[in-house]
C-alpha cells in the first residue's frame, strides 16, 4: 500500500548515521560506532521545507518554563563521559540542560527537551558533536593565537604562567575580552612569601606555574604547594633540567604526595634530564605532554634545538647555550611518550603554544596519536604490556569493530582530563548537563582537524565562513571567522573568566571591566589520577639516567617515529 | 576550480560551460586518494553578463565513480538485514513495498488506512507530521478516523496528491505519552493549557531519557569544579 519514500542511504543522507553504524574518523584508522540513539524513532526533529520542526508538529505550541533556547538535533555525540551516542542536545541560558530526546510531548513519547516557539534548531545530522577542547598549557604570547585556537576546536585556555605582574594580567584579560573563548591565567610562583602569591590571586590568577627559568627549587615547590593547598588552586610544574637544585627524586620528595600538574613530561619541553618521565610513576602527579612530539615523528628532533633556543632566552651565537639545549633532547623518552599515553599514564595533551608548541593542534595531535598507538598495539613492541587498557565498545561487548574506548580515552586528554585537573569540570570538558554549551561540530571526514562549527555558550561563534554577498552561506573563499557570538561585544556574554576562589569577583569585574562571567575554579587539591575520567594509570617505568631509555617490567617501552600521519597532507596545503 | 569557473564566466561562457570548466579544472588523479571524499561540494558566486550567480559543483572530484565505502569520514551501515532493501537505492519506489520499519514510529503504535481523494485543482502535499484531520479540506476522507493520527512516513517525507488523485494512505497514532484519545485537533491546539501540561519542567519520559546525563554524573566523580550555582559573581 505505502510506497517507499526513503532508501536507507537516503535516510542517512537526511538524518546521518543510526545506532549500530560505524563512522571512520577523518582518514585515520579509527572507527566509532553509534552505541545508542535517544531520538524519537520516526519523529526525528528536522527543519525545512516539508519538514516537521513546525507548529502543530514537533514544536510545542506555546513556550513553557523548560523551553529551550536552542537544540542541536541528531548529532552523533562523542563525549568522554557520555560515550558515543546519537541524541539531541538541549541548551538554555548558555548551558546544556539535557542530552536526550527533543520535540513535542504532544507528538512523541519520552520527550525531555521541548522545542518551543522560541527554540532555534541547529542541525547536527551527519555531524559529530564533541565538547570544546581545553588547552591546559598555552602561553598568552599574542592575539594571533586566538583564531588559531578556535579553528582547532579549542574553547578553553589555561595559561602556563608568565602572565604576571597584575598589570600584565589585566592587559591580557582586556585584550582577550572579544574572543569567544574561556580563559584562566596561571601566574608564575617566583617567591616564597605568601603575600607575593596573594597579590596574584587577587589579580585573578586561576593557579600557579613553577618554571625552571624562574626557579623550580624544592623549597619553592614545597611552599607553593602548601599555599595552593590552603587556597584551593592549581599548580603546574616545569622542573629543574639543570639539576642545579634538585634531581627527579628531590622534586618528587618536595611534592610530597600533593597534587601537581607536570608539564611536557616527555622532557623535550624542559625538565629533569633525561628522566623527567619518571613522574608517570606518581599518582598525585597529573602528567601532560605537548604537541610537537605527539605523535613522535621522524623530524621531531630536527626542529627542537632551534625551537628551544628561540623560546628559552638562548643565543644561536653562544656555543654554551647550544650545548645545554642539545643535551635536553632525548629521542628515547619521546619514543616512550606515545606508549605512556596509550597506557593512560600520561593524562593530558596540551599545546605549549608559541612556547614550543602549536595551539591549533591539540585535538588533531591527540587523534593522530590514538591512530598511531592503535597500530603500535599490533606490533611486537606494543603487545602484552601490563596495564594496556581494553579497546572496543564502551559497553564491553564483543568486538564490534569499533574504537570507541580508544577514541574516548584520547578525546578525554584534551577535554575532561584537563578540565578536572584545573577545577573547571563543572563548566567545561564534557557535554553533560549543566556545562557550558561549548560544542564543536565536525564533519566526520574532518574530525579532529577542521571543525564545521563552534558553538560557544550555545551560540554559533566560529566557523569557516564564506563570501558575504553570496546567496548562500559558505560560498568560496571560506575562512575561519567569527559568527555573531564571536564578535567583540558578544563574545564576553558567552565566555568565562576562571579565577581562584580567593579572588573578589565583584572587585575584579570592576577592575577589569569585563563582561565575562567570572567563575572560581574549585576542587583542585587532593586530586590524583583516580580523580580523572579515563586516563588514570600509573606506570612503574624505569628511565635509564644515561640515555633516557624507558623500560616497563624489564621490557623496552617504545614506538618507532612516524613518517606519515593521517589528518595531515590531505587536509592542509603548505 | 573556482578560478577556472570565474575565468570561464569572465569569458562569457554559459552557465553549463562554467560548471564544466570547474569540473575539468582538477582531475581526480591530481589529488591524493581520499581527498575526493573531503570535497562534498564547491560553491562559488561567479560573475555572468547578468550579474553574479551561484554555481555549486557536487562531488566535483567524483568523476562519476561510485563513492568509496570506507574513505575518510565513511559511514559503514549496521548490518540489520536491510541490506537487501539498500541494494535498491536509487531504484524505483515501486520496487519496494514501504519504508523500512526502523524509519517509522514504533510498530506498537496503532495504524489505520484511509482512502483520501484530492478534489483540488492543485497538487496537494502532506508531510509526515501534519495532524491529518486538519489537512486541506479539499482532501476528502473520513476525518473522524484521522483524529490523533498522522501519516506513517519517515520524518520530513511527504505524500503527494495530483488533482483528482485518490489513494489509500497509512496513518499512525501520535506516540505522545498517555495516548490521549482526545483529538490532536483544533481545540487542543488552542494556546491555552497546552504547555503546562505537556512540556512543563517535568518533561514526559524524563526518567527514561535522562540516561545520558545520569550516566555522566555518576561517571563524573570529579564534578567538583564549582557548580554553576556556586559562581561567586553572576
Amino acid at each position: 500500500m505505502s510506497a517507499r519514500h526513503l532508501s536507507p542511504t537516503e535516510w542517512r543522507a537526511r538524518f546521518g548515521p543510526r545506532a549500530g553504524d560505524r563512522i571512520r574518523l577523518g582518514d585515520t584508522d579509527l572507527w566509532i560506532r553509534v552505541e545508542r540513539d535517544l531520538q524519537a524513532p520516526g519523529d526525528e526533529p528536522i527543519w525545512g521545507y516539508a519538514k516537521n520542526l513546525r507548529l502543530r508538529m514537533v514544536q510545542v505550541p506555546t513556550a513553557g518554563p523548560s523551553e529551550l533556547d536552542s537544540v542541536v538535533v541528531g548529532a552523533v555525540i562523542v563525549d568522554p563521559l557520555l560515550g558515543v551516542l546519537k541524541a539531541d542536545i538541549g541548551i538554555k541560558d548558555g548551558r546544556i540542560v539535557g542530552v536526550g530526546r527533543a520535540g513535542s510531548p504532544d507528538v512523541s513519547e519520552g520527550i525531555d527537551l521541548p522545542i518551543g516557539p522560541h527554540t532555534v534548531p541547529v542541525s547536527g545530522y551527519g555531524l559529530i558533536a564533541t565538547p570544546g577542547g581545553v588547552d591546559s598549557h598555552m602561553h598568552t604570547i599574542g592575539p594571533a593565537l586566538m583564531p588559531a585556537a578556535l579553528s582547532g576546536g579549542m574553547t578553553t585556555l589555561i595559561s602556563a604562567g608568565f602572565d604576571e605582574p597584575p598589570a600584565s594580567m589585566e592587559r591580557t584579560v582586556r585584550g582577550l575580552e572579544g574572543f569567544p573563548i574561556n580563559i584562566g591565567l596561571q601566574a608564575n610562583a617566583r617567591s616564597m612569601a605568601d603575600a607575593d602569591l596573594d597579590i596574584l590571586l587577587a589579580a585573578g590568577a586561576v593557579g600557579f606555574k613553577m618554571h625552571e627559568d624562574y626557579g623550580a627549587y624544592p623549597e619553592l615547590i614545597d611552599h607553593t604547594l602548601a599555599y595552593a593547598d590552603t587556597h584551593d588552586v592549581s599548580v603546574s610544574l616545569h622542573t629543574d633540567g639543570l639539576h642545579e637544585s634538585a634531581e627527579l627524586e628531590d622534586t618528587v620528595a618536595a611534592i610530597a604526595g600533593r597534587t601537581v600538574h607536570a608539564y611536557h613530561v616527555e622532557g623535550s619541553g624542559g625538565g629533569h634530564v633525561p628522566d623527567l618521565l619518571g613522574l608517570v610513576r606518581e599518582a598525585n602527579v597529573i602528567c601532560s605532554s605537548t604537541t610537537p612530539t605527539i605523535p613522535w615523528g621522524v623530524t621531531a628532533g630536527d626542529e627542537t634545538v632551534a625551537m628551544t633556543v628561540l623560546n628559552h632566552g638562548a643565543s644561536f651565537g653562544v656555543g654554551e647555550d647550544l650545548e645545554l639545549i642539545r643535551e635536553r633532547l632525548h629521542p628515547l623518552t619521546m619514543a616512550a611518550e606515545g606508549p605512556l599515553h596509550e597506557l593512560g599514564a600520561i593524562q593530558i595533551v596540551n599545546s605549549d603554544s608559541q612556547g614550543m608548541g602549536r595551539i591549533m593542534e591539540s585535538f588533531r595531535r591527540a587523534i593522530q596519536l590514538a591512530h598511531v598507538m592503535k597500530a603500535w598495539r599490533t606490533t611486537d613492541a606494543g603487545r602484552g604490556h601490563r596495564g594496556l587498557p581494553a579497546d572496543g565498545p564502551t559497553d564491553g561487548s564483543a568486538d564490534a569493530g569499533d574504537d570507541n574506548l580508544r577514541v574516548l580515552r584520547y578525546l578525554a586528554k584534551v577535554t575532561i582530563e584537563p578540565a578536572i585537573t584545573h577545577g573547571i569540570s563543572g563548566h567545561v570538558g564534557t557535554l553533560s548537563p549543566g556545562r557550558l554549551a561549548d560544542i564543536v561540530l565536525w564533519k566526520p571526514a574532518f574530525f579532529g582537524i577542521k571543525p564545521e562549527s563552534i558553538l560557544k555558550g550555545g551560540h554559533p561563534a566560529w566557523a569557516p565562513l564564506g563570501e558575504g554577498n553570496a546567496t548562500v552561506e559558505r560560498a568560496e573563499p571560506t575562512r575561519y571567522a567569527s559568527e555573531w557570538a564571536g564578535m567583540a561585544h558578544a563574545a564576553p556574554s558567552v565566555s568565562l573568566l576562571f579565577v581562584s576562589g580567593a579572588a573578589d569577583a565583584a572587585a575584579l569585574r570592576r577592575k577589569l571591566d569585563t563582561g565575562r562571567t567570572i567563575v572560581a575554579a574549585a576542587g583542585l587539591r587532593g586530586l590524583t589520577r583516580a580523580s580523572l575520567a579515563l586516563n588514570r594509570a600509573t606506570a612503574p617505568i624505569e628511565v635509564d639516567p644515561r640515555d633516557g631509555r624507558v623500560t616497563l617490567a624489564g621490557r623496552s617501552l617504545a614506538v618507532e617515529p612516524v613518517a606519515d600521519l593521517p589528518l595531515n597532507r590531505r587536509y592542509l596545503l603548505r | 576550480m573556482c578560478d577556472a569557473m570565474l575565468e570561464a564566466a569572465r569569458g562569457s561562457a554559459p552557465y553549463a560551460d562554467v560548471e564544466a570548466a570547474g569540473l575539468a579544472a582538477v582531475a581526480p588523479e591530481d589529488v591524493m586518494p581520499g581527498v575526493r571524499e573531503l570535497v562534498d561540494d564547491v560553491r562559488v558566486e561567479v560573475l555572468f553578463g547578468d550579474g553574479p550567480r551561484l554555481v555549486v559543483l557536487i562531488d566535483p572530484l567524483g568523476a562519476g565513480r561510485p563513492a568509496s565505502i570506507d574513505g575518510p569520514g565513511a559511514v559503514m551501515p549496521v548490518d540489520d538485514g536491510s541490506a537487501a532493501v539498500a541494494s535498491g537505492d536509487g531504484g524505483s519506489a515501486a520496487a519496494a513495498d514501504g519504508d523500512p520499519a526502523w524509519m517509522l514510529p514504533p510498530a506498537t503504535l496503532e495504524r489505520r488506512s484511509l482512502v483520501v481523494e484530492n478534489t483540488s485543482r492543485r497538487v496537494v502535499r502532506i508531510s509526515s507530521h501534519y495532524p491529518f484531520e486538519r489537512v486541506n479540506p479539499r482532501l476528502v476522507f473520513d476525518r473522524a478516523q484521522a483524529a490523533g493520527f498522522h501519516l506513517d512516513l519517515p520524518a520530513g517525507s511527504s505524500e503527494r496528491w495530483s488533482p483528482g488523485d485518490s489513494k489509500e494512505v497509512r496513518l499512525v497514532r501520535y506516540a505522545r505519552d498517555g495516548h490521549e484519545t482526545e483529538g490532536h485537533g483544533a481545540k487542543r491546539h488552542g494556546a491555552k493549557g497546552h504547555g503546562a501540561k505537556g512540556h512543563g519542567a517535568k518533561g514526559h519520559g524524563a526518567k527514561r531519557h535522562r540516561a545520558a546525563g545520569d550516566r555522566a554524573d555518576r561517571a563524573n566523580h570529579a564534578n567538583r569544579g564549582g557548580r554553576p550555582d556556586e559562581e561567586p559573581d553572576t
